[in-house]
């Protein structure tokens, strides 16, 4: 069901047919009879010259190429293997001269090659003579499509084998080298090849792993790219490289500690992106010993909100949160953290590697919450690119801002010139933040006018800056914790995760009338005591919010929530849950929405609670 | 309108069913007279001659598939074949009661059992409501299936030919389970028959690229491709683990499916490729499984994803005035396009608020690639 486009089965014209009945029986009966053959597990010679034959008229066959499979590892063709595979090849380059996108023809490529290696011993000529012949029909068949991702896919494949196998070699092959020149001369060729910048990208994130190590100097290859970019602005493939090499730092930004926080005796450790973390130690200001504890993350897991990914082998989350547990709590101000996280790596040769773990350390203020929100501000306001991106981004921002001057309407670099203001102005003043969130918002909407496809991608970047700015607002007020934290109808779809912990600690929360349509990240703020949820699009069942151990009010009315009776402990000092408006209380009276909502409490508990309820209009649950 | 349209694309896929059933009956005769000395005869023929020829012998290494591709578009257009009494339905249980090999099921009578093939019966058994086609009730089919599953957790295609696991192969078989699951496990937890399904889960998360999409095998080795994206999202989907993607790689995913739209309202495979009738069906197909996944932002629909009157208005050009989908505006129909355009555009138009639009079109199911209404039958 996934093949490509098979062409029309069609009858023959009358004035061929008599030809085409001679030659159809005779091709009918090869192949009826090599399926028979095979079906008697016959192995001989003649079978398998005649499926040569077969094969040389019509490559796309998979079960012939299976029952060659099969005949060349039957032992019962007297030839060395090594001669038998090196005929094999011949006969694979003719049937990819003729068919370039058949998946069986190239999966036996690929089997040959995969048996032909052990056989060519230790010698490294013969080696080099196969990744020769492969880089050179690779070559011939890129230049016929550029994109042929069979193609690529094996011509990967087989530099990986090869990147394997060279690793105890004493003199290895320049691989590197040779993947640059074709990524560049076909990049060269047009620069609209994504298949030849994805190859570069890869080659740039092995750098490092590899030897002999290969480098681009990246202020070379953004004037390269850049010229591309002035000569076709408008091109997807150049502009996603462009903002690979830039804001995502080639492929190698790895996930930081962005602050630590102490909160009723626990500690609170936030990462920049979600990792999977177990262990950690602590240690106070001048002292080598650490305290070891273990982590868990903030949003418990038997929530239905939990999206992280467990990993295969051991049932891990991953989370942006976690919580410190010691048993000693550090007395000093500053500390030094060191989290152990896991990583999901990959070989040389592009398979899986077995989860390996890399240690994140931080070392700086373990911030009291009950003191102020100084420093969990500092931490929102980012760190300072180093000197050497910043002047990169700096260089890049100055071009773009050239390109629009003469392409006003280049969408690509509207939202490239969004991305690098925002990485110049980390770790910048409070000031100069707001005025580039708001910058950042009104591109997102001019985008939207150029743009209209994707009208909804730019309306989420601008709620996003728009929150940033609240926070941030809210962060650097007087008495943060104990002020209202207003995200009130931003049009948010979702409670960014990166932005929520920065609200940590966080008391009363409004975000009325927004577009959430699930709790996520507030689940997380487990300092909340006041919610307010009203005029959302949040579903599953109201009581999901129970998780939220301090709070007391919730207001959650005109969501698409319902109420099952989930079997969820109701906090100890909730008072107040409005639910109005609900779907799943439409129709129930009074004592059933009480006992649905309260379903994991005691019969005794629930007595103190009354509901009023005017159907369809109001039902607010109080505690009495 | 809408009715004249169907009646079209009903019209050709009925004269390509029926031109396939004639020269299929002609080579079949042709092989009935063959007698053994003859087999020979081919070499003596150049290859040109020979290869356009062969083509209609060598389309049997999909036949099975190509039929499920026919039949499922006319389920599509709401054609209720199971329960017609016609000749075609006849002629097509027989085509696939005879590609019936042991426990699995062959492209064509005279091949050999591979998973494609299988899934594709397994899928025209649903839909023609005949269950007994498959098996004797011994659970047979599903073992054949689980028996293609190598020890990394993905599926291969073919018993004994060493073939390394595929994101097609592994949908494949994960969408075929699916459907032969004991009437009391429907809809019910994972696949827990299939070994290790975490594992397998693992095995398809790996295959995403930092760009967002997905590739055909693990670990950046293939670059992001629509239909192999497609192919990794329903077999998470069908597994019940989209929610173990991250936050971020959902985001990026998101932002590559919604970046498949060109110019035009058609939809690419891939950055820089030309739009194509069929990635309607990959792009709109994972798009709807990740934006109603749970942990994913239900209030987002596809109408917010893409542009979907001009999605539309493309598939219009693509369609040809005598029925069928061609991949691009003025090219000649086929049947896999027409399949694959027909079921995006119906994910298309039941995505929209505007009712009078859906009419002509059934709704598809995006992991199982069957008309909902027909899905839980086996």
């Amino acid at each position: 069901m996934h093949g490509r486009v098979k062409k029309d089965v069609v009858e023959p014209s009358p004035e061929e047919k008599e030809k085409q009945r001679e030659q159809v029986r005779t091709a009918r009966g090869l192949f009826g009879k090599l399926l028979e053959l095979r079906q008697n597990k016959v192995y001989n010679e003649q079978a398998l010259d005649m499926t040569s034959k077969a094969l040389q008229f019509h490559p796309e066959f998979p079960t012939l190429w299976g029952y060659r499979r099969e005949l060349l590892t039957s032992g019962k063709i007297s030839k060395p293997l090594r001669e038998l595979l090196e005929v094999e090849m011949k006969l694979l380059e003719k049937a990819l001269r003729k068919s370039q996108k058949v998946y069986s023809i190239w999966f036996h490529r690929k089997w040959v090659i995969e048996h032909l290696f052990p056989e060519l011993g230790s010698d490294p000529e013969s080696v080099k003579q196969l990744l020769d012949t492969e880089l050179d029909l690779c070559g011939k068949l890129l230049e016929v499509d550029e994109r042929n991702f069979h193609c690529w896919n094996h011509r990967m494949h087989v530099m990986g084998l090869i990147r394997t196998w060279q690793k105890d070699q004493a003199e290895p092959m320049d691989l590197g080298s040779i993947d640059l020149k074709l990524s560049t001369d076909l990049i060269n060729r047009n620069f609209s090849n994504y298949s030849a910048w994805h190859l570069r990208t890869l080659l740039q994130q092995r750098a490092g792993t590899e030897e002999p190590q290969m480098e681009i100097d990246i202020h070379q290859e953004l004037e390269w790219v850049q010229e591309g970019i002035f000569t076709e602005p408008n091109d997807q493939s150049v502009w996603l490289y462009h903002n690979w090499l830039t804001t995502l730092a080639r492929g190698t930004d790895t996930p930081r500690i962005t602050h630590c926080v102490r909160m009723d005796g626990s500690i609170f450790v936030f990462f920049s992106k979600p990792v999977c973390a177990s262990r950690a130690s602590i240690s106070e200001a001048g002292q080598k010993e650490g305290v070891e504890g273990l982590l868990e993350p903030i949003i418990p897991s038997r929530s239905a909100v939990q999206r992280t990914r467990p990993s295969a082998r051991r049932q891990r989350l991953c989370g942006l949160g976690w919580q410190f547990r010691t048993e000693r709590m550090p007395c000093s101000e500053e500390v030094r953290i060191k989290v152990a996280i896991e990583v999901f790596g990959s070989l040389p040769d592009g398979k899986a590697s077995p989860v390996s773990s890399m240690e994140v350390s931080f070392c700086g203020p373990l911030i009291d919450l009950s003191v102020s929100s100084r420093l969990v501000l500092e931490a929102f306001l980012g760190q300072k690119l180093e000197e050497q991106r910043r002047e990169v981004f700096q260089t890049e921002l100055d071009r773009i801002n050239e390109l629009l001057e003469i392409e006003p309407d280049c969408r690509w670099a509207f939202l490239a010139q969004a991305r690098l203001q925002e990485g110049l102005a980390s770790g910048c003043a409070s000031e100069q933040q707001d005025s580039v969130q708001v910058a950042l918002a009104e591109s997102a909407a001019r985008a939207s006018t150029l743009d209209p496809l994707r009208k909804n991608f730019y309306s989420d970047a601008g709620a996003a800056a728009r929150a940033r700015q609240k926070v941030q607002a809210w962060l650097a007020g007087p008495d943060a914790y104990g002020s209202t934290l207003d995200l009130g109808s931003l049009s948010m779809r979702h409670l960014i995760p990166g932005i929520a912990t920065f609200a940590f600690g966080v008391r009363v929360l409004n975000l009325d009338g927004n577009q959430l349509s699930e709790f996520g990240a507030v689940l997380g703020l487990i300092s909340l005591e006041d919610v307010s949820l009203s005029k959302n699009q949040i579903r599953g069942d109201a009581a999901e919010i129970f998780v939220l151990p301090k709070l007391r009010r919730a207001n959650l009315s005109w969501n698409h929530l319902g109420l099952r009776g989930l079997n969820a402990q109701p906090p100890k000092m909730l008072q107040y849950v409005d639910l109005s408006g609900i779907e799943g209380t439409k129709s129930l009276d009074a004592q059933v929405v009480v006992g649905l909502l309260l379903a994991g409490s005691t019969e005794a508990d629930c007595q103190h609670w009354t509901a009023e309820v005017v159907p369809g209009q109001l039902c607010i649950c109080r505690r009495q | 309108m809408a009715v004249e349209r169907a009646q079209k694309h009903l019209q050709y896929l009925d004269a390509f069913l029926a031109r396939g059933f004639k020269t299929l009956h002609y080579l079949d005769q042709l092989r009935a007279q063959l007698s053994e000395s003859e087999t020979t005869g081919l070499f003596g023929l150049g290859p040109e001659k020979s290869g356009k020829l062969l083509a209609a012998c060598v389309a049997e290494t999909s036949l099975l598939s190509a039929l499920y591709w026919v039949i499922c578009a006319g389920a599509l257009l709401g054609r209720n074949l199971s329960s017609e009494d016609s000749e075609s339905l006849s002629q097509v249980l027989h085509l696939v009661r005879s590609c019936r090999k042991g426990a699995g099921f062959a492209p064509h009578p005279s091949h050999e059992p591979d998973l494609l093939s299988t899934v594709s019966a397994v899928q025209l058994s649903v839909i023609l409501k005949r269950p007994e086609i498959l098996e004797d009730g011994t659970g047979a089919t599903r073992k054949y299936i689980l028996s293609l599953q190598l020890p990394d957790g993905s599926f291969t295609s073919r018993i004994g030919s060493a073939e390394e696991g595929d994101c097609r192969f592994t949908f494949a078989a994960l969408c075929g389970l699916s459907l032969l699951r004991e009437p009391g496990a429907k809809d019910g937890g994972e696949l827990e028959e299939v070994r290790d399904p975490a594992m397998v889960a693992e095995w398809l998360l790996n295959c995403q690229n930092l760009d967002g999409g997905f590739g055909c095998r693990p670990k950046g080795e293939c670059e992001s491709h629509a239909g192999h994206t497609f192919c990794c999202l329903a077999g998470l989907s069908l597994l019940q683990m989209i929610p173990r993607m991250t936050h971020r790689s959902r985001q990026r995913l998101i932002r590559w499916l919604g970046s498949r739209q060109c110019e035009g309202g058609g939809i690419n495979g891939r950055p820089g490729k030309k739009a194509d009738a069929c990635y309607t069906w990959w792009t709109l197909a994972s798009a709807k499984l990740i934006l109603s996944s749970e942990g994913s932002s239900p209030s987002a629909t596809l109408a917010d994803l893409f542009d979907l009157p001009a999605l539309e208005k493309f598939l219009e050009e693509c369609a040809s005035p005598d029925g069928g989908v061609a991949p691009h505006p003025g090219d000649d129909p086929d049947p896999f396009h027409t399949f694959f355009g027909l079921s995006g555009w119906s994910l298309a138009a039941h995505a929209q608020a505007d009712a009078s639009t859906k009419g002509w079109l059934q709704d598809m199911h995006a992991s199982l690639v069957l008309p909902v209404g027909l899905t839980g039958t086996v």
